[in-house]
């Protein structure tokens, strides 16, 4: 029998069901902003928020380049929020975005900015960038670096700036300076013929490996490029994994583990970063790795022995030096005028050669741009610190893993190449399989990846 | 004859126990040594953390690292967070999952059964899948950077309600009559006969829950922005850097934050396995 108790207990549950049901209609609503105009006034307080994953030493001095900005830019406060690693910051931002309140201005990689992008929510900084009153002058713009430019212009978006260049890293070969002495070398090898030679003479005469392999796409794709390899054909349709480039590639990883010059680091927690662990341990003397690693390098290796960088080897064909390029960007998400101005002039700051110099100089990153180096501070930071003059000296040949041609396409690399990438890497050097049927796996598994992605 | 056949029964006897205990130990062993790495790399510097071959003990310990991972980042805000939230959460869970669990026995009413299956297939559906819509609803209820989000989303769980349902289960339908001819009604039988009998359910719950909540990274992450309302899992991150992780400082910091949930558990093991294991044999 119903009694009237129980009858109000259904009445309040559908009603809370439908509160929970409804809540979105009545109180959601995507903001909507009149035509934006680029060069609005800034007299008032502006308050924006900046998502990034520095914390330690980096989150000191991104307070001390904000601090900066401000000096400039009294209006501006900026919020900076540390959302753990990229992993979390992509994750926040897509939730975010689907809720219609991102940040302001987030640190993100070219492929992350192409997914924002269907949001609607990613400002196109180009009218800002070449603004008279808030914009870059020619010569500033050709004084970042170029390939840093490349990679925040995306064509499949109507080649237009839909991030900003924020920071750079190189891939660089770490070197056991002590290591090599003891086999006579007092240089570290330029080409990969040199590289054996010298694994070759540390395996007879130190019984030693030389080389951790971490394994790594960007590393893999390092050694690709430095063969004259490329990720894509023109045209951005299928991958080049077929090519000869990629054979001597995958050639050479097999040689290493062959001759017990190399080994890979599989199956140890990466987030020990195990091949740099080797390298402190004087296991190895060759790693090669981002150069945002050279302080924590520093760090564990201490006064145990000399050790240096350098740009990694490359083929004796190749006529000149190759690496590959890391480093986020950031990127400005529609706000009010005022906010997505101080956004641009945050950014416009954080890549000017003064901004860059500080960053550089308190984090170890690169700068984007290469007249930083005339700046006093990080002038005098590089002639102090010599392993990072040896990165920064290899800036000029990184080359971007997305890059495509001169069809103007861009294809960022996704997600699912860089895993087939690695896979691959892993069950070659593992000796699971051999060096055709990589290959294969590569083009045949890379192109239909392409395909997908390009759809 | 018959000492023989005692001797030879006792030496079985002994020697089982042995093997039993040993192998006991071993367990022990395989389950400790984690934490005992953990308290021996939080006790080195950096370059002694990642030696090869590594070291059992530090060479030298160094209690300088917990101070250095406690100042690394506001620690003492994020565990007073991190205990309100848990504390907040797990008690909310409690009530909830014990009134479900209850109404799903004693509730007569159609779909009982399909409500049950309903709630036991939630179990299956990741987070991963929800928190996007999840977040959203938080942004459309002005709980961003609030103790709301943390807390209330989490305010039950499926598998504490299974836990429950189990409990009351395993109460004698005769007590339930007798309660009922005493002229109690439900929400007194509840309250006075149902709960108190399902105290090991209800530490478990409370435990269960109060660990996720700790541990909990993602959703806190998603839903705070401030540094006020961080919790001690996101401090965690900051000893993980770009450039490689200081796990020293990393393992000093983990051994702070699992303290309070050490201590909780030990002072409530008992009833904890207790409620695990009436769980499993129902």
């Amino acid at each position: 029998m119903r009694t009237a108790r129980s009858v109000f207990c259904r009445l309040v549950g559908i009603g809370m069901l439908a509160v929970l049901i409804g809540t979105p209609y009545l109180t959601g609503g995507s903001p909507s902003f009149a035509a934006l105009a680029v060069d609005v006034d800034l007299t008032k307080p502006v308050n924006i928020t900046f998502w990034h994953i520095y914390s330690a030493g980096d989150a000191q001095a991104l307070t001390g380049l904000i601090g900066l900005f401000h000096k400039k830019y009294p209006t501006i406060a900026i919020n900076a929020q540390f959302v753990a690693g990229y992993g979390q910051l992509h994750q926040k931002i897509v939730a975010a975005l689907q809720a219609n309140q991102p940040p302001n201005i987030a640190l993100a990689y070219e492929n992350d900015v192409v997914e924002y992008s269907k949001s609607g929510q990613v400002v196109d900084l180009t009218p800002y960038s070449a603004s008279p009153q808030n914009g870059l002058d020619k010569a500033s713009l050709a004084d970042i670096i170029p390939i840093e430019l490349y990679r925040n212009t995306y064509r499949a978006l109507g080649t237009r700036y839909y991030s900003w260049p924020w920071t750079a890293a190189v891939a660089v070969m770490y070197y056991n300076k002590a290591m090599l002495a003891k086999v006579g070398t007092q240089t570290p090898p330029a080409t990969w013929e040199a590289f054996t030679k010298t694994c070759e003479a540390l395996k007879k005469q130190l019984g030693k490996a030389c080389y951790a392999i971490a394994i790594d796409a960007s590393t893999f794709n390092d050694v690709g490029f430095s063969y004259g390899g490329r990720i894509l054909q023109p045209g951005g349709k299928a991958t080049d994994f077929g090519s000869s480039a990629w054979t001597a590639t995958l050639r050479l990883h097999r040689l290493l583990v062959d001759q017990g010059y190399g080994y890979p680091t599989t199956g140890r927690a990466e987030i020990a970063f195990a091949d740099q662990q080797d390298f402190a341990n004087q296991q190895v003397a060759f790693i090669i790795r981002t150069s945002r690693s050279i302080p924590y390098v520093k760090q564990i290796v201490g006064t145990q022995f000399d050790w240096g960088v350098a740009i990694p080897p490359r083929a004796e064909w190749v006529g000149h030096p190759v690496t590959v390029l890391y480093g986020p960007n950031v990127t400005v998400f529609k706000g009010s005028p005022e906010q997505q101005l101080a956004s641009w002039l945050f950014a416009r700051f954080a890549s000017s050669a003064e901004g860059q110099a500080y960053w550089a100089t308190h984090t170890g990153n690169l700068p984007t741009r290469l007249s930083t180096a005339k700046q006093d501070e990080y002038r005098q930071f590089l002639q102090k610190e010599p392993r990072f003059k040896a990165a920064f000296d290899a800036l000029p040949y990184g080359q971007f893993e997305g890059l495509v041609y001169d069809r103007q396409l861009v294809a960022v690399l996704p997600t699912r190449l860089r895993t087939l990438i690695e896979d691959t890497e892993t069950a070659l050097l593992t000796k699971a399989i051999g060096v055709s049927e990589a290959q294969a796996r590569l083009k045949d598994q890379g192109n239909q990846i392409v395909s997908d992605a390009t759809k | 004859m018959q000492s023989g056949a005692l001797v030879g029964w006792r030496t079985r006897r002994h020697a089982l126990h042995l093997l039993w205990h040993g192998a006991m130990l071993s367990i022990c062993l395989v389950v400790f040594f984690p934490f005992f790495w953990m308290l021996s790399m939080s006790l080195k510097t950096l370059a002694e953390a990642l030696s090869v071959p590594p070291s059992a003990l530090p060479r030298h310990p160094d209690l300088s690292n917990y101070l250095a991972a406690w100042h690394a980042a506001p620690f003492a805000r994020y565990y007073a967070n991190s205990f309100l939230v848990a504390s907040a959460t797990a008690a909310a869970t409690v009530v909830t999952a014990s009134l479900a669990g209850y109404g799903l026995v004693r509730g007569d009413f159609p779909g009982r059964r399909v409500l049950l299956l309903l709630v036991l297939a939630s179990v299956m559906i990741p987070f991963e899948a929800t928190f996007i819509p999840n977040f959203v609803l938080i942004t459309r209820l002005h709980w961003y950077d609030t103790f709301a989000a943390l807390i209330i989303p989490w305010t039950t769980s499926a598998f504490s309600i299974f836990l429950f349902r189990q409990a009351y289960l395993a109460i004698p339908a005769d007590i339930y009559e007798a309660a009922l001819m005493d002229g109690c009604t439900e929400g007194r039988i509840f309250r006075s006969v149902a709960f108190p009998l399902s105290r090991a359910a209800v530490v478990t719950v409370f435990l269960l829950s109060y660990l996720w909540s700790w541990n909990a990274l993602l959703w806190p992450i998603l839903v705070t922005s401030s540094a006020d309302m961080r919790v001690v899992q996101l401090g965690l991150f900051q000893f993980q850097t770009e450039g490689g992780v200081y796990v020293n400082l990393l393992m000093a910091a983990v051994a702070l934050s699992i303290l309070p949930i050490i201590v909780i558990f030990l002072l409530s093991q008992r009833l904890l396995v207790e409620g695990i294991s009436k769980g499993a044999i129902r």
